[in-house]
């Protein structure tokens, strides 16, 4: 068994009305409900908006907004899977490519 | 905090959103409706890309109110325009208890119904805004419902707003002397809303019965509140209530029509019924005898009837000979023929329509034509009935009434 982390990127929810953003939720839910069930889940959080680029301009370590706002990631999801294929096929189930959003799977080396 | 989704209560982000809009908006004022309806936007957005990682709280309700008034708290604490009654406003967000589910009307959602079915605006909008602002429904879904388009609905609800403004509409339980008139255009409101969801005229039929349960919705929660606990509204409740018991014998599985004389008893549903029945006692207790309780005095005598045979025509009559005293219109007349025709039979009601047939909208109406029919098939006149269902096939308004229409002219055959 390997662990993997689901990067969910981006996504868009606006303009959804009150009973299909319910329906978008019970989607979600029941996703991660699934991987609850399958002893698949390990972990998962949802990342605060905002937060800081630090990188180095001209010599000089400054911090800034992400100009890619459309590719930031909302939350991450820690999955176990025998491998890299099952992972990606967890991901493909995702609610989330439903919504205009995309999902990074990478896997976590083991030390 | 829970990953069952199953905590999730039925429409809870639609009737939260209703609730939330009308106790924020009590605070701000209805001039800033739109910014209210923005604030619980965006807090059904955070829960939407919240809970799917931390799962769904153990008061979801709560949660969505505390929220919102962080997010009220925020907006007075940015925006200039309520720099005046920040420390006001602050104070009433600060004194917001923590809600569960909605099981009782507070005054702000009767205030603010009173204000979205206020008598100054004109019904089409009425019925548009309440959905909205107090039923949580969304611009394209009020536009489904009412097979309109989504731009139709948009500027009907702009311009429901602007009137709002004009007529310098407020958010108050008026006076009980008022109450009567006020309480008048709710149920109007209430009953067309109900009528469009039943009648399903065509359109996507899930939609409709949405309506359907939004108009139940809400005349339960009018009688829950003081002010709204009057004999009439019991009275449209009773008629809701006995027609909703009906809807999933009204068609067969494959979605054709079926009529009262055909549907099978045993799927009505008593619980409904009973239901009914409760509110017709307590519409009762007042004085004034209205439409709503003559049409759900009709509709209990088909509840109670154990068959099509055996349903009580002439107590329906009467009750039609005093609903055409209240509201003496062609529709009613075509009801009340057909419980004539079931007692001096089909000749009588014949007669009935003859007598109407000049009158809009009877001419364009397809059950108009589909009653006409009935009545000559009875009498033993097949062309003429042959031509009168070859009329309502043409004035059908969906596929549904279309093909029952065309099983009857097989059937003549």
């Amino acid at each position: 068994m390997a662990t993997f982390m689901l990067l969910l990127k981006g996504g868009d929810f606006s303009g959804y009305s009150p009973e299909e953003s319910q329906k978008i939720l019970q989607d979600y839910m029941g996703w991660s409900q699934k991987l609850r069930t399958q002893g698949k889940y390990k972990g998962g959080d949802e990342l605060k908006d905002g937060g800081r680029l630090v990188s180095v301009s001209d010599g000089r370590v400054v911090d800034g907004p992400f100009t890619e706002t459309k590719e930031v990631i909302g939350g991450y999801f820690l999955i176990e899977e025998p491998g890299l294929e099952a992972a990606i096929g967890t991901a493909k189930d995702c609610p989330h490519l439903k919504y205009k959003g995309r999902v990074e799977v990478r896997e976590i080396n083991p030390h | 905090m829970t990953s069952d989704v199953s905590q999730l209560v039925d429409h809870l982000f639609r009737h939260q959103y209703g609730h939330l809009v009308s106790t924020l908006t009590r605070i701000f004022g209805l001039d800033n409706l739109d910014l209210v309806e923005d604030v619980v936007q965006e807090t059904l957005l955070k829960a939407l890309r919240h809970w799917p990682y931390h799962g769904i709280p153990d008061n979801p309700a709560g949660w969505l109110y505390q929220s919102a008034k962080n997010q009220a708290l925020d907006i007075i604490r940015r925006n200039a325009l309520f720099r005046d009654k920040a420390a006001e406003i602050a104070r009433e967000l600060e004194g917001w208890e923590r809600h569960g589910a909605v099981t009782s009307l507070k005054d702000d959602e009767l205030a603010m119904i009173l204000a979205c079915c206020h008598p100054a605006l004109p019904r089409n909008t009425r019925v548009a805004l309440t959905l909205k602002t107090v039923g949580g429904f969304g611009v394209a879904e009020i536009a489904r419902a009412f097979l309109t388009n989504d731009t139709a609905i948009a500027q009907r609800l702009v311009r429901a707003k602007r009137r709002l403004r004009i007529e310098s509409i407020v958010l108050e339980v008026p006076v009980d002397s008022e109450m009567p008139e006020r309480l008048e255009s709710v149920l109007d409101v209430l009953y067309f809303m109900f009528n469009e969801g039943y009648s399903a005229h065509s359109g996507a039929n899930l939609v409709r019965f949405d309506l359907c349960e939004e108009a139940i919705r809400l005349v339960q929660l009018l009688i829950l509140h003081p002010a709204g606990d009057h004999p009439v509204v019991h009275a449209l409740a009773a008629l809701m209530f006995l027609q909703a018991s009906r809807l999933s014998a009204r068609q067969t599985p494959d979605g054709q029509l079926l009529l009262l004389g055909d549907q099978d008893r045993t799927l009505w549903d008593c619980r409904l019924i009973d239901w009914g029945l409760y509110h017709l006692s307590q519409a009762g207790k007042g004085k004034k005898l209205t439409a709503y309780h003559l049409e759900a005095g009709i509709a209990a005598c088909h509840s109670l009837a154990p068959m099509y045979e055996l349903t009580d025509w002439p107590q329906i009559l009467g009750y039609y000979d005093q609903l055409i005293q209240i509201n003496p219109s062609p529709v009613v007349t075509l009801n009340r023929a057909v419980a004539l025709s079931m007692i001096e039979g089909p000749q009588a009601g014949i007669k009935q329509l003859h007598a109407i047939q000049q009158q809009v909208p009877m001419q364009e109406y397809f059950l108009f034509h589909a009653t006409l029919a009935d009545f000559y098939r009875r009498a033993g006149l097949s062309l003429e009935a042959r031509d009168a269902y070859q009329r309502a096939v043409q004035f059908a308004g969906s596929d549904t009434e279309r093909r029952f229409l065309v099983r009857k002219l097989e059937n003549l055959q």
